[in-house]
């Protein structure tokens, strides 16, 4: 497999475990349905967005509280 | 790579992961590929059951019209809960392929695997099948094993249904340049030239019924044709569910000693003599028609409460065995058995064994010859030349016909009248239906103690010589 080809691979993995990421904050909780589809669709359509529109879509998420989320994830423990 | 899964969960079976992975890999990261090779794939082509439902998600976007992505086939999967963990099932087809090249080895690989996935199922429900004894003759068992390995069989070769124009043309022109070139006709002759001029010859996995009221010469005009198709090297399969093998023979025979006509109007050997004792001059002519049909392609089947099943199996036989079989006759349709524990009418079940025929001739790729009798209508009626719905009562016979051909010879029941006219022996060959051909009266004459039918113009109180 070619070094760009093999990039292409590489980017759809990454994708799939950043979106297996966000899924796993809709399961805690700490996300709608709706903002998974939005990410969802953001990075099938990563080509088609400028960096700006990306940041835009995905920059939202900033504000939430992760660390609520640890601990969440510790309790459960 | 081919692979034999051995575990204890799965029996030992045909099937190439690799390849499967390879296919679902490209056709994500390559979805203008699959309108290339969608008719040739289905789940059943998947071995692997999470490869069979990442098939069914690609599929379900494609038919729907969506974007075909990782992204879009996962977000497919997490929705439908089809796969535990579908991110890790996915990211394993990423690293599966090299090139978009392998994609088409890659799905042979499948089909052939599927394929012969099918026909292990095939045979594992046969010894199933006698093992637990589910049949009560052995020709049921012969009969159901056949029908299992054909439809095993048989669902590989569609991928060839669509054909574009110029295939359709090409296949056209080269049967016009064989016609031309006297190689092939376009369907097959029988040797009467005025049926061969109606019908232009009977054409492949067409089904043709000839009917008529008893004694009017089918049976006659059926081994008539045998005959003459298996004189220029053709295979013909009788199935006689009334006659036995010697009754033909004697008839196949017999018909022949029409040739050896005395310059007086007399035969130097009648179906009397042949069924007396013959003098040394008749025997040695008798010898001769012997000799002359001992090589003829033949093959008789005389066996009495024949079904469907068994017709079919039995042709299926000879014609792999005689690739050359190029005509079925079946004598005849009313004497064909009934599926055991059928509750349809009679009717409906006539119905359903003459679409199977027709499937049969389809299937075999030549025309078969169903005999069939009318009903006692005709007889009821001034005009006894029959029609169309003197065939109404047995089924759809006439839908599911290409061709429909009855017999009427007005001496049957008009002798006397037949006398005055000098219509004697005359045929009217009706074509009632023809789906590729005109419609019309074909006349012939029958000589009966000879059991011979004649063109017309050949009539034998025509000057010899």
């Amino acid at each position: 497999m070619s070094a760009i080809a093999g990039l292409f691979e590489e980017t759809e993995r990454l994708k799939l475990r950043f979106i297996r990421a966000y899924e796993r904050l809709y399961e805690l909780g700490r996300i709608s349905a709706a903002d998974l589809d939005e990410v969802i669709d953001a990075l099938d359509r990563m080509d088609e967005l400028s960096k700006e529109e990306l940041a835009a879509k995905l920059g939202k998420f900033r504000e939430l509280d992760l660390d609520q989320g640890k601990e969440e994830a510790r309790g459960g423990k | 790579m081919s692979t034999m899964v051995d575990s204890q969960e799965r029996p030992l079976v045909p099937c190439d992961i690799d390849a499967e992975r390879r296919v679902l890999g490209i056709l994500i990261k390559h979805p203008h590929l699959i309108d290339s090779v969608i008719d040739r794939l289905s789940p059943s082509h998947f071995f692997e059951p999470q490869h069979r439902v990442i098939f069914e998600a690609i599929y379900d976007i494609y038919s729907k019209g969506g974007r075909i992505s990782y992204t879009q086939v996962y977000n497919q999967l997490r929705k439908s809960g089809a796969l535990p963990a579908p991110d890790e099932a996915l990211i394993r087809l990423t690293e599966a392929y090299a090139s978009e090249v392998e994609l088409l080895p890659s799905v042979e690989s499948l089909v052939e695997k599927e394929a012969k996935r099918r026909i292990l199922r095939a045979a594992q429900e046969i010894q199933k099948m006698i093992l637990e004894e589910t049949e009560e003759k052995l020709d049921d068992y012969i009969s159901k094993a056949q029908q299992l390995i054909f439809e095993a069989t048989n669902v590989a070769q569609d991928a060839d249904e669509i054909k574009d124009l110029m295939t359709v043309l090409n296949k056209c022109y080269v049967r016009l340049v064989e016609r031309r070139e006297g190689k092939k006709p376009y369907g097959l002759p029988v040797r009467f030239p005025a049926i061969d001029v109606m019908t232009t010859g009977f054409k492949n996995k067409d089904l043709i019924i000839l009917a008529a009221r008893p004694s009017m010469g089918k049976t006659s005009l059926a081994l008539n044709f045998a005959v003459n198709v298996a004189k220029r090297g053709l295979g013909v399969l009788i199935f006689s569910l009334e006659m036995d093998d010697e009754q033909i023979g004697d008839r196949i025979v017999v018909s022949e000693f029409f040739r050896f006509r005395r310059p007086d109007g007399g035969y130097e050997i009648t179906p009397m003599d042949y069924s007396t004792k013959l003098n040394e001059r008749q025997f040695e002519l008798a010898q001769s028609i012997f000799n002359e049909m001992y090589d003829l392609p033949i093959f008789v089947i005389d066996k009495r409460g024949m079904t469907v099943n068994d017709i079919r199996a039995k042709a299926r036989k000879v014609k792999a065995e005689h690739p050359n079989l190029s005509l079925i006759i079946i004598d005849y349709l009313q004497l064909i058995k009934p599926p055991a524990g059928s509750n349809k009418n009679w009717a409906l079940v006539v119905g359903d064994i003459v679409r199977e025929i027709r499937d049969l001739a389809g299937e075999l790729d030549l025309p078969i010859i169903l005999l069939s009798q009318l009903n006692r209508s005709v007889e009821s009626r001034d005009n006894k030349k029959p029609v169309m719905s003197d065939l109404r009562d047995s089924g759809n016979i006439e839908e599911f016909a290409d061709v429909v051909m009855f017999l009427y010879r007005e001496d049957y029941y008009y002798p006397e009248l037949a006398k005055e006219k000098g219509t004697e022996g005359l045929v009217e060959v009706i074509f009632a239906k023809q789906r590729k051909g005109p419609t019309g009266i074909a006349k012939l004459r029958f000589i009966r103690e000879f059991t011979r039918f004649i063109e017309e113009t050949d009539r034998p109180d025509a000057p010899v010589g």
